[in-house]
């Protein structure tokens, strides 16, 4: 049966000032303001894994506090799970996760078990569901040699797998993380994205990910949302995002002897080692020609051709 | 798909104030007791500090016979009454201390990540098992002071010990609980809230006589600490009040306790309230 559901998280116009008072002199006191989130529009569906991704300062953890009932909006209409964050706190903690990469919410001096022995309780999940839970979420994230390790003692990527199971043994239904990868190497970064993966696609868990990481986004989202100074940039497909930014794509040569910056019309050397030279080239333009103009002039061994990288996508994306 | 969406609840309810306190308590006291060697040294030292200001009691009643119309079993049950309570207070309430260190590092929002309730979650914060050693001096001052004073004893005079107690411990949790919400309003300024509450344990250690009319007015109408321990001590020592308020002040505590924790709670919401619009 196919249902239009309301979508899980709902945010109009959804705004969020700080105020701060500044010290300007003895007892004077000046106020300013920081408009972190300004007229944000968000509609999650249920199920999506969401990229929710923008430059540092963008309020992106503004609004994910805003989301988790941490911050109450300034204005607009927030509600998520059918709920209203601030007034149904205690309610809306049960159907939430929350991963915070900076900061963990584990107890530091007691064993990874106790933690999850406490959120057992806290949240009341019924001990077979928590029993299953557990053991799942200890398989997918290898948690069974550090169960009785005192969290301090683990390294960073061990922890990051702690809290990530931490959230999920309550079965939420939405799980948001902000930058859960920070600081983990290539190899626990492949272990949370596999399992972010699973968790979306086996329990249906919806997912708000947000990261510096591009790479994550690339692996793991379909739909991206850019924030940029507290309002939405771009929301779409992550290859729409790609072909609406148009940038430029690289080609590389590998030239018989090193020469100075090759000059050709239509592309322009960003960076010589020895002789191999990268030309950047604007996406829509032909390839093939310009390689051929390239060849009649040197000596080519090889070339390959580069798209342009999310990252590169983004950066265009902020500055345009 | 069930007709309720995004309904993944248990039925069973999450904890508690009682419950949700217990259970935060019980992991920081565990953790605690991680530095076992630490807590040892603390312990043996606060226990050493108490003994030192009861030897100090001790010492002044050495020299004269009586301070403020009070002997010195009644001093004792006095110091005796205050410190009970204080520190009976400080072990369980004394989490919102760390409020102001919380959300300067950011850590207070995973409190309010979690299905509970806040307050029960702050009372317990860095709950240890160190604050129960002052407790010993204060209750053996007010065991001994008990025992030596000259009281005719009824059934009203002896429950009105416990009660004593009760009060104060309830007092001096609101007074935690605004120390809570002031720490969240002004996170830098928590030196200038210590000074309330041991500036607290301090006045209602000693006759309250001591400090004059005026502060002695402040105190009984300003502040119920004078109901901490001064009020019904008054009853059980059978000594007139040097204010001459009515006889039915001994037993206003609850009012005044409840009184103040409606002011507490108030704010206590209030600064919540400007902690979530402020996010610092
Ligand atoms: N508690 C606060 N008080 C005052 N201003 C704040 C507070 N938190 C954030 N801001 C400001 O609000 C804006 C948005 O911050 P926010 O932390 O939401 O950005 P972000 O997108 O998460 O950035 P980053 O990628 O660096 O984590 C910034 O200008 C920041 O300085
Ligand atoms: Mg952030």
């Amino acid at each position: 049966m196919t249902s239009v559901s309301r979508p899980i998280i709902e945010a109009e116009h959804l705004s969020k000032t700080y105020t701060l008072r500044k010290k300007t002199g003895r007892l004077k006191r000046e106020r300013t303001t920081v408009e972190a989130v300004r007229d944000l529009n968000l509609a999650v569906a249920e199920g999506e894994l969401l990229g929710y991704i923008g430059p540092n300062g963008a309020g992106k953890s503004t609004s994910i506090k805003m989301f988790t009932g941490i911050l109450s909006p300034s204005a607009g209409r927030l509600r998520v799970a059918g709920l209203e964050p601030i007034r149904d706190r205690k309610q809306l903690a049960r159907r939430i996760g929350v991963v915070f990469g900076q900061r963990t919410t584990l107890w530091w001096d007691l064993p990874l078990r106790d933690s999850f022995a406490l959120l057992h309780r806290m949240y009341a999940v019924p001990d077979a569901r928590f029993a299953a839970n557990l053991k799942r979420l200890v398989a997918l994230l290898e948690l069974e040699p550090l169960l009785d390790t005192p969290v301090r003692q683990l390294s960073l990527g061990q922890r990051m797998r702690g809290d990530l199971a931490a959230a999920l043994l309550h079965d939420p239904a939405v799980l948001y993380l902000d930058e859960p990868t920070i600081g983990l190497d290539v190899t626990s970064k492949a272990v949370v994205r596999e399992f972010l993966a699973e968790l979306n696609r086996e329990q249906g868990t919806t997912i708000v990910l947000t990261t510096h990481d591009l790479d994550d986004i690339e692996r793991l989202c379909r739909r991206v949302v850019v924030v940029d100074h507290g309002t939405v940039a771009y929301d779409g497909e992550l290859d729409t995002l790609r072909a609406r930014v148009a940038a430029d794509r690289t080609l590389v040569v590998d030239l018989a002897e090193p020469v100075p910056a090759i000059a050709v019309p239509g592309a322009a050397v960003t960076r010589i080692d020895g002789p191999r030279q990268w030309l950047a080239f604007p996406a829509e333009a032909n390839a093939a020609a310009l390689v051929a103009d390239i060849a009649e002039r040197y000596e080519l061994l090889d070339v390959s051709i580069r798209d342009a990288d999310i990252e590169e996508v983004i950066r265009n994306l902020y500055t345009g | 798909m069930a007709e309720q969406p995004f309904e993944r609840r248990f039925e069973q309810r999450t904890p508690g104030a009682v419950a949700t306190y217990l259970y935060t308590a019980r992991m920081w006291g565990r953790s605690a007791m991680q530095y076992r060697a630490s807590l040892v040294l603390v312990m043996v030292n606060s226990l050493f500090m108490g003994s030192l200001e009861l030897f100090g009691i001790l010492v002044v009643f050495g020299n004269v016979s009586s301070i403020g119309g009070f002997s010195l079993p009644e001093a004792l049950y006095l110091y005796g009454t205050a410190q009970a309570a204080f520190f009976t207070s400080d072990l369980l309430f004394t989490g919102t201390e760390y409020l102001a260190v919380r959300i300067r590092m950011g850590t207070f929002d995973s409190l309010l990540i979690r299905p509970v309730g806040v307050l029960p979650q702050v009372f317990a914060d860095q709950f240890t098992p160190r604050r129960l050693t002052p407790m010993i001096p204060a209750f053996a001052a007010l065991v001994v002071g008990l025992a030596k004073a000259p009281v005719h004893w009824t059934l009203l005079r002896a429950a009105m010990v416990p009660y004593t107690l009760l009060v104060g411990v309830v007092v001096f949790g609101a007074v935690w609980v605004l120390v809570g919400a002031f720490q969240i309003v002004a996170a830098d300024a928590s030196e200038v809230m210590n000074s309330v509450t041991y500036g607290g344990q301090f006045m209602t250690s000693y006759p309250l006589a001591l400090y004059g009319r005026n502060l002695m007015l402040f105190l009984t109408f300003g502040l119920p600490m004078a109901y901490v321990n001064w009020q019904p001590t008054l009853y059980v020592l059978n000594h007139a009040d040097p204010l001459g308020t009515p006889s039915f002040f001994r037993f206003a505590g609850p009012l005044f306790a409840a009184a103040l924790w409606g002011v507490a709670l108030l704010a206590w919401r209030a600064a919540l309230r400007h902690h979530r619009s402020t996010g610092s």
